[in-house]
């Protein structure tokens, strides 16, 4: 289904990109542009997990200098929920933090009219958090993951421009990871029977498929 | 001057509240216990049926702080489950959904079985690893899946957090002192003092009440054609007390593979003896009728689910019980009972169901 209106997507924007009049200027006039995850847009749009956001950055930034690019990325998110149970003082709240963040250099080996081939390397780093807090009255349970990580790697992108204000593009990457988790509990009324449950640290590659899908703003 | 000998005062009294050791607030609900103690020692049961009062070893005292040590949320990590949240009263204390779902919200791996005159069981669980009540009644508390808390000292302490448990362990013990052996001891009353002998077929037993003539057929299915007293015997219908020798002091035969599948994903006893491979403890049949959904994994849906398997779904696994086997043929038996038997054999298991033990003020939840 993802892969579907992925497809679909990025076939409708190259026919609304070619429908325009051949005769507009492409040629790259703006130093600047901002990118955003079209397939986070989908996901919010639709309220679907099952659409995959397969990159975990949702606006990217993007400064040409001619044959040569700087990038970044961030992608952000903050949840946070409270479930209140009938019964004495009781409840659950749930906050989930992922912040995921790149930056890299990016050299065109293909720059045509439409279509641009770059490729480049990243640092990456990320850090995600999900605590939970039970409150029954009795006792005030925390379970806590934390996790950071920090990497680096290649990439290539794939750009098609629809005209010189807008490009869709997609990319790949293959990242060296060096990460930390732990997963602690804490019982405010039992603090001797904290417990750090894992700790685990290693490294890990970290395959992003082509199958993410920005649009980007030039100006 | 004053007023800055004032000033000074109140900023270290602020200073000195900050700095002290804060109590922890407790603001859990108390149990809420009748004023007389609930008989448990003498359960009320029909004449036909009987207990063996060596093995049946309950005080009132001890049974109401197990009660209560059943119910009571804080013997879960996170204080949001109980014994009971998934060995449900009305549902003859077992679950009525496949899988319970445990302290983190995540399911189970086997069904939660229903509970019933266990006092005498020593095979316990669906694979019989546990040989007493004693040593069953904290195993849950201390699964991390179950219940969470796998540090004895960690249950000892949240129990003498509770005040509500000092008067209850005085009575039953003959002082406030909380200890491992002793909340096992007091579940195991508890879990003990669960008689249910009031249904139909005991009182048709004593002459008190007559089956109408669809359960009286299927009574006579379910002992001849239906060929289930084979493994559900004995006063509880789940062969216990006749074959000994296993481990634990525990029944062996208490198992049984009945070819629920050719390869078994959960293999049961085999876990803890590979010849045993696909075999799981022949549950009691009382209240049968309230405990859906069947088997260990919740597969059948139905009473009617679960004779349609033995009627012609019985896999031929290499472990079947010979009891499912053709004597001829060694194949796997299908029993093809029509449907006016299948109905009768239904309207029979419905007459196992007791509903003073199913709605019992004394085995009900505490807290509510």
């Amino acid at each position: 289904m993802k892969r579907i209106i992925l497809i679909s997507t990025f076939t409708a924007l190259a026919f609304v990109g070619y429908s325009q009049d051949e005769d507009a200027d492409t040629s790259r006039t703006f130093k600047h542009d901002i990118g955003l995850n079209a397939i986070g847009m989908l996901r919010a749009l639709f309220n679907s997990d099952e659409i995959d956001a397969v990159t975990p950055y949702l606006i990217s930034y993007n400064l040409d200098m001619g044959k040569t690019n700087f990038r970044l990325g961030i992608g952000p998110s903050f949840s946070s929920s409270t479930e209140t149970h009938e019964g004495f003082s009781d409840s659950q709240n749930n906050t989930k933090i992922d912040l995921d963040a790149r930056i890299g250099l990016g050299f065109d080996v293909i720059d045509q009219k439409r279509w641009v081939v770059r490729t480049g390397f990243d640092i990456i780093g990320g850090y995600h958090l999900d605590k939970t807090v039970d409150d029954t009255g009795f006792d005030k349970v925390t379970t806590e993951n934390e996790e950071w990580n920090i990497g680096a790697g290649p990439f290539a992108q794939l750009i098609f421009r629809i005209n010189d204000r807008i490009s869709i593009s997609t990319d790949a990457g293959l990242y060296f990871n060096h990460f930390n988790s732990r997963e602690n509990e804490l019982f405010e009324n039992f603090p001797d029977f904290n417990n750090e449950l894992s700790q685990t640290t290693g490294q890990k590659l970290e395959v992003f498929l082509p199958t993410s899908l920005f649009i980007h703003f030039h100006f | 001057m004053q007023r800055i000998t004032l000033l000074l005062s109140f900023i270290a009294a602020l200073f000195i509240t900050a700095c002290a050791d804060k109590d922890p607030v407790i603001l859990a609900p108390e149990p809420q216990l009748p004023a007389q103690l609930a008989n448990y020692e003498n359960p009320e049961i029909t004449e036909s049926f009987w207990i063996d009062e060596a093995r049946y070893k309950v005080t009132d005292e001890g049974a109401s702080l197990g009660r209560v040590l059943f119910y009571d949320k804080i013997l879960s990590k996170t204080n949001r489950v109980s014994c009971g949240s998934c060995h449900a009263q009305a549902a003859g204390f077992a679950d009525p959904v496949p899988f319970s779902e445990g302290v983190n919200g995540d399911l189970l791996s086997r069904h939660t079985p229903s509970i019933a005159n266990a006092y005498d069981d020593a095979f316990l669980f669906w694979d019989g690893r546990s040989g007493s009540l004693e040593d069953l009644a904290l195993r849950p508390v201390r699964n991390h899946k179950e219940m969470g808390i796998d540090e004895t000292e960690f249950i000892i302490a949240k129990v003498e957090k509770a005040s509500y448990y000092d008067d209850l362990f005085t009575a039953a013990y003959g002082d406030n002192k909380v200890t491992e052996e002793r909340i096992a001891d007091a579940m195991a009353q508890f879990i003990s003092s669960m008689i249910s002998g009031q249904s139909k077929f005991d009182k048709v037993n004593a002459g008190l009440a007559q089956y109408t003539d669809l359960e009286m057929m299927g009574q006579s299915t379910f002992f001849g054609e239906g060929r289930c007293y084979q493994c559900h015997s004995g006063l509880d219908f789940n062969s216990r007390g006749f074959f000994f020798g296993g481990p634990n002091g525990g029944e062996w035969e208490s198992t049984a593979n009945i070819g629920l599948d050719v390869v078994y994903a959960d293999n049961g006893a085999g876990e803890l003896d590979p010849e045993r491979l696909g075999e799981f403890k022949i549950p009691t049949l009382r209240n049968i009728a309230r405990t859906a959904p069947y088997m260990h994994d919740g597969r059948f849906a139905s009473l009617s689910d679960v004779i349609n398997h033995y009627n012609n779904n019985i896999a031929d696994h290499p472990n079947l019980a010979q009891e499912l086997r053709d004597w001829e043929t060694d194949g796997a038996i299908a029993l093809g009972l029509d449907e006016v038997q299948v109905q009768s054999l239904i309207a029979f298991l419905n007459t196992l169901t007791d509903e003073a033990y199913l709605s019992d003020p004394k085995f009900s939840d505490p807290f509510e």
